[in-house]
């Protein structure tokens, strides 16, 4: 990664900024701080274009909104995963035009959607207005009825807690000529309607006040309740028809629908140009950006701007300074860099971890897993999803190593001997882990020691690069002896050879001297004496060896679990036809929930191994992303012209 | 059934107990996950995948259950005779994971709740919270494999 400066003339800065977000490899960085140093303010002050991109953001919006509404009526399958649509250059041009044809079929779609969007708020209207009205279809007469030559009618509601056979008492106490009348009741009202002389009005409305009545007025309603009510249903008839043949308008064609998509990919590519020139600095007539470019791309870089009239340099970083970080790996390793990025990426001082662990961590996933039948299902799933979805980013790098993962699985399921369990038996390869437990045990912890050490190597090999030979053989060359020391002396004479012991016993003697002597020459004062503290440190090597101990207790696991299902699935099977379709229920569901246990655990227990023990021993992360300035895109993607 | 055979039997049921851990973890998960979602409806699969951690416990008990009732021959027929100190060694045998089950999966279900609220802000840390929930399974793992290590050796 290299550090870019560029100045250029303002009237080549389009062109500029668009070949530069084409080959999207120029990470520009923030000039805020040269904003804020005097000597750079004399002379320049932030470019950027904020009308430009607030006008673009409202038109993307806009045309979202379209495309929401078009995805919502689409009759077009929907694939499981998101894809983008490759697209050449050429293509995309064609696509677009001059994007006078988008630009309309999206202003018809939005009128057609804001029209939608009153039916749609005029149906909720009517829906609210017919639930006010339902209580009042049993009163009679017409609603806008408020008063005749001497008689006055009145319509309110009570709450639901009053007593009305008090009410009506009260009501015909205070004017014998009443009627009222109990339309209706629900949880909180009650429904009435009185009628009585105008002249006794006001003595049966204080009555009515010390119930707690409210008067209603139906407003804009003419004639009885039931005809409102069906007047009501007719229009909302309406408003549902009106939007549906508006929805139906929204069903476009494939063709429409995608040149409204590249038309969004067209707009999203403008506004973030827009908003990368606020990166810039300006004069009057130049510009000047400074970013970060990796080496491979930089030859490529300088020459597209050096033609466009920039003048450009290109410097190495400084020792110290923090580069971003594009981590750059084979096309087998780099699925498994997903592994590396969901803990962190490494600083730009750090080596990439992922080549070197990356046949461990597939290692270890198949062997927590081992089994034929699930390893194939698994490689089989991932490898489809990859190639038949044609995933990209983060899912398509999971899902390859996942892939990588099943083959692995199927690999120790022939080495162990397991295919769905035993529903199918076939001798293993190697040995079966249910009879030989200590064995696979101890060839797990061997695993855990290599894996260990390579880690350890890693951190030697940064310490011998910066210069530190020292360190490294004090930190890591004498616990690499002190380790197969302990280890031939503990097992030596039972396991490797005999003799092999008295070997370790030297080894560990040796290892265990240094250690503390390392600290004695390195130290100061009383930390010259902290080596014989560093010596405890082997429990925790224990404990990180003995942690691989998972390896084998999860193989079992997903193996011994895959039996049970299969023995239920058995001892139900010998009864006639209705005992074969319990069978086959017990062996799916039975397999079908070990497999996503196992699957999800092996992913897991793998990747704490790496990022627990290994990353432990070495690993420090915390790099910044490379993000280049580039097209962003979401429905299309721009591939290479094909020849 | 002899005394031998029962106390085997009682060894798978001691072993199966560790389901109260996994049983206790998934809920307390489960509770966090559902508040979430009420939150973002959209983060159902990864507050699932965590919600799921828990679950071994019970699974490594079935598993030692399962392999004490076989050797002593209750499963499909055929039950061998069991001394009464085989049997008492294969109820030891029973314990670790039944015991270590209870509380490491209750434990591991708090590590995945806090995981879940974790993701309900930082969405991209899924990994991480597995990681956190995964430690303290390690303990349930290492019962899994004492226990497993005591059955297989020993004689009928």
């Amino acid at each position: 990664m290299n550090k870019l400066s560029v100045i250029g003339l303002e009237s080549e800065k389009e062109a500029v900024m668009k070949s530069l977000q084409r080959m999207g490899v120029v990470e520009l960085n923030d000039q805020t701080a040269k904003l804020q140093d005097p000597e750079w303010t004399a002379l320049i002050r932030r470019d950027g274009n904020e009308d430009e991109v607030s006008r673009l953001e409202s038109e993307l919006a806009e045309v979202q909104t379209v495309l929401d509404a078009i995805a919502r009526y689409d009759t077009e399958k929907k694939p499981l995963f998101a894809m983008r649509k490759p697209v050449t250059e050429a293509q995309y041009a064609e696509l677009l035009g001059d994007g006078e044809e988008a630009r309309r079929e999206i202003a018809e779609l939005y009128s057609l959607y804001e029209l939608w969007n009153e039916e749609k708020s005029l149906e909720n209207s009517i829906v609210s207005s017919q639930a006010a009205l339902m209580p009042w279809m049993s009163y009679e007469l017409p609603l806008e009825l408020t008063e005749t030559r001497s008689v006055r009618v009145i319509c309110g509601v009570v709450p639901a807690v009053a007593d009305v056979e008090a009410l009506r008492k009260q009501v015909e106490e205070a004017s014998e000529a009443t009627a009222l009348t109990i339309l209706g009741a629900d949880a909180e009202q009650q429904y009435l309607s009185l009628l009585c002389m105008k002249a006794e009005e006001e003595t049966v409305t204080d009555v009515l006040k010390s119930f707690g009545f409210t008067r209603m007025v139906f407003k804009d309603m003419k004639g009885t309740a039931a005809e409102n009510m069906n007047r009501l249903a007719e229009r909302l008839a309406e408003a549902k028809k009106k939007e549906e043949e508006l929805e139906a308008r929204f069903r476009v064609s494939p063709e429409v629908k995608g040149m409204i998509r590249a038309y969004f990919d067209h707009l999203q590519i403008l506004r973030d140009r827009a908003r990368g020139s606020e990166r810039l600095l300006r004069t009057k007539t130049a510009f000047y950006f400074d970013g970060w470019v990796p080496a491979e791309s930089q030859a490529a870089v300088q020459k597209e701007l050096e033609d466009l009239g920039c003048v450009c340099e290109i410097t190495a970083p400084e020792k110290d300074e923090d580069t971003p970080v594009l981590m750059k790996n084979n096309s087998f390793v780099y699925p498994v860099q997903s592994i590396t990025e969901l803990y962190s990426l490494p600083n730009s001082h750090e080596v990439d971890p992922t080549p070197i662990f990356c046949l461990f961590y597939i290692i270890f996933y198949g062997m927590m897993f081992a089994d034929i039948g699930y390893g194939l299902i698994l490689a089989g799933a991932c490898f489809f999803a990859v190639y038949h979805y044609k995933l990209e980013g983060m899912a398509y790098r999971l899902v390859k190593t996942l892939a990588y993962c099943g083959v692995s699985t199927a690999i120790w399921g022939v080495l162990f001997g397991g295919f769905f369990g035993d529903l199918i038996s076939i001798e293993p390869l190697w040995l079966n882990p249910l009879d030989n437990a200590m064995l696979v045990l101890a060839f797990s912890c061997v695993f855990g020691v290599i894996h260990l050490f390579v880690g350890m190597g890693i951190k030697a090999y940064m310490q011998i690069r910066d210069g530190h030979f020292f360190d490294a053989v004090c930190d890591e060359f004498c616990w690499y002896v002190f380790i197969i020391g302990l280890a031939l002396l503990l097992f030596g004479n039972s396991y490797v050879a005999q003799g092999s012991g008295k070997v370790g016993m030297y080894m560990a003697i040796i290892g265990g001297v240094w250690i503390v002597a390392c600290e004695f020459i390195r130290g100061k004062g009383i930390g010259k004496l902290i080596g014989l503290w560093n010596l405890y440190g082997v429990t925790s090597y224990l404990a990180d060896i003995l942690s691989y101990s998972r390896l084998l207790a999860l193989g079992l696991a997903s193996a011994v679990i895959a039996q049970v299902f299969n023995m239920l699935a058995r001892m139900v099977g010998s009864a006639g036809i209705v005992g074969m379709i319990f069978f086959v229920v017990i062996l799916v569901v039975g397999h079908a929930v070990n497999f996503a246990i196992n699957a999800l655990g092996s992913f897991v227990h793998a990747s704490r191994l790496q990022y627990v023990e290994f990353f432990g021993k070495f690993y420090e992360g915390g790099g910044v992303p490379f993000q280049p300035f580039e097209r962003k895109t979401k429905y299309i993607k721009f591939v290479k012209e094909e020849k | 059934m002899s005394l031998g055979q029962a106390l085997a039997v009682l060894g798978a049921a001691l072993a199966a107990l560790a389901g109260v851990g996994s049983a206790l973890g998934v809920g307390v998960a489960g509770e966090a996950a559902a508040g979430v979602m009420a939150e973002d409806p959209g983060k159902f699969g990864q507050t699932l995948v965590l919600q799921a951690l828990p679950g071994t416990q019970g699974i490594y008990g079935l598993l030692v259950a399962f392999l004490i009732l076989s050797k002593i021959g209750l499963l499909g027929g055929g039950l061998q005779d069991v001394s009464v100190y085989s049997g008492l060694a294969l109820l030891a045998s029973g314990a670790p994971i039944g015991i270590v089950g209870i509380w490491s999966g209750y434990a591991q279900g708090k590590a995945s709740a806090a995981g879940i609220q974790l993701i309900a802000k930082r969405p991209s840390e899924l990994a991480k919270g597995m990681i956190y929930a995964a430690m303290v399974e390690t303990y349930a793992v290492l019962a899994l494999l004492v226990s497993f290590l005591m059955y297989s050796n020993v004689q009928l």
